[in-house]
């Protein structure tokens, strides 16, 4: 599955999707965690306002930056309110550098936890997508195994992965560095 | 189906529309099917939301080296017991699992305590008496200071502030009657360092968080800790521990007067606190009657 045709098309998908969903989570980290759901009902009650078609063409670029809008939105908002508090947590954070760097140290670790619940060969597919950027159809290859069985242990993962790992963080590999 | 199978099926959605999504373009039957299934519930949203964090954590995990994928090949893995939901089965036969109600938002929100033992701030009501001999600081308009505690704990005052530092042998009192304070506690078990402000207690231990006395209540902003997810509401319980080096975020519902009685013990029953974990402030916004 190669060629120029494939690959405009990858990049064309990448750019509609995969860019808006970076943002996204570059950003939504004004928004603390247990806001989600508020940032969720309010998306989900502007994809209603919009019109379908428009929609359908790219859903998924839509639902991100609406949900990076909200939580900008937020965001602003909740400073508004305390003027001196980003300031102010501002320098304490600026000083916590081995905090941070501790911080996103214990999520790893913790994603490291979550990754030990899955069976061992969802976290061989997960290892080979994530850590060696491995395609889904060498991926069935190298398991000696199929691509819709390589697709149901990514589902499974995610799901269970969700299901394991604390929002908060995960927000924190998303801060700052890198 | 409640809350939590409602969840648990739109998660396993989102993860099906999350794979996918990665493998490349949908057709437009499947994009209208997606945008329809966005559309039918804000939970929908959320995991989305959700699965997009999850996928974020693992392209950012860099840590593969230490993840162990022996094993694959075998018929059947055995996968670890000591997950989430072992725990919340072994933690559902306490009681406090069992008062736990759902908050109004009909999303229950989910507390995790981390396995690493991190500070915890906890909150609670009470009354005080102060001791006669203390001393006391005070800040004018515009004047910001900077003090280092006899124990090593630093503070920093805001404008227009006045406390009362007070330290025992086997307690390190500060009492908040106005202001703002950040504070930087030096670790010693022995001794608990507890500010005051009004009816409000906060205890710590070896973290950083600031106390102030608004005029709509308490404002606990905390730097560093870990979040655990209890209030008991009556007597002005709020019970939190903070995540680590984030701030926390807890908000309230409106309280009745009836619980708002300071020194009144036991629990009326608990409530399920909202805490959130920001980037940037977080609070511990406390109600309290005078």
């Amino acid at each position: 599955m190669s060629g120029p045709e494939t690959t405009r098309k990858l990049t064309e998908w990448f750019r509609q999707w995969r860019v808006p969903l970076r943002k996204f989570l570059i950003g939504h980290g004004a928004v603390p965690s247990s806001d989600v759901n508020d940032v969720a009902q309010e998306v989900f009650l502007r994809l209603l306002r919009y019109d379908r078609a428009e929609l359908v063409e790219h859903p998924q670029a839509y639902l991100f930056k609406m949900a990076a809008n909200v939580a900008n939105e937020w965001a602003i908002r909740a400073r508004s309110r305390r003027p001196h508090e980003s300031k102010w947590l501002g320098d304490l954070l600026a000083e916590d550098s081995p905090e941070l760097d501790a911080a996103q140290a214990e999520a790893r670790a913790e994603i490291a936890r979550a990754l030990g619940t899955l069976t061992a060969r969802q976290r061989a597919v997960l290892k080979l997508q994530f850590g060696e950027g491995v395609g889904r159809a060498q991926i069935a290859e190298r398991l000696g195994s199929s691509e819709r069985i390589v697709k149901r242990d990514l589902m499974k993962s995610y799901e269970k992965l969700r299901a394991e790992l604390n929002s908060d963080l995960l927000r924190v590999l998303s801060n700052g560095r890198e | 189906m409640d809350a939590n199978e409602r969840r648990g099926r739109a998660a396993a959605e989102a993860a099906e529309w999350w794979v996918r999504f990665e493998s490349g373009e949908l057709s437009r039957a499947e994009r209208e099917e997606f945008v329809d299934w966005l559309r039918e519930s804000a939970t929908h949203v959320a995991e989305m939301i959700r699965m997009a964090e999850v996928h974020g954590g693992l392209e950012r995990f860099n840590d593969w080296q230490r993840v162990s994928t022996e094993g694959w090949d075998a018929p059947e893995n055995v996968v670890s017991l000591d997950d989430a939901s072992s725990r919340r089965a072994r933690e559902a036969s306490s009681t406090e699992e069992s008062q736990r109600r759902a908050s109004p938002r009909s999303e229950s929100r989910r507390w995790w305590l981390a396995a690493a033992a991190a500070a915890v701030v906890v909150v609670f009501g009470g009354w005080m008496f102060f001791a006669s001999q203390a001393q006391v600081i005070e800040t004018g308009r515009g004047e910001r200071r900077g003090v280092t505690l006899a124990d090593g704990s630093v503070i920093q005052i805001d404008p227009q502030s006045r406390l009362r530092i007070r330290f025992e042998k086997d307690l390190r009192n500060i009492s908040l009657e106005r202001g703002r304070v950040l504070f930087r506690v030096a670790h010693d078990v022995q001794r608990p360092f507890v500010v005051q402000a009004g009816v409000t207690q906060v205890r710590a231990v070896g973290t950083q968080f600031g106390v102030e006395q608004a005029r709509e209540g308490i404002i606990v902003t905390v730097a560093e800790g870990k979040v655990m997810a209890n209030t008991v509401r009556s007597g002005g319980d709020l019970r939190v521990g903070l995540r680590r080096a984030r701030s926390v975020v807890e908000r309230r519902p409106a309280v009745d007067g009836a619980e708002r009685r300071p020194g009144h013990g036991g629990e009326a029953g608990r409530q399920r606190a909202r805490a959130r974990v920001g980037r940037r402030a977080s609070r511990v916004r406390q109600r309290e009657r005078r």
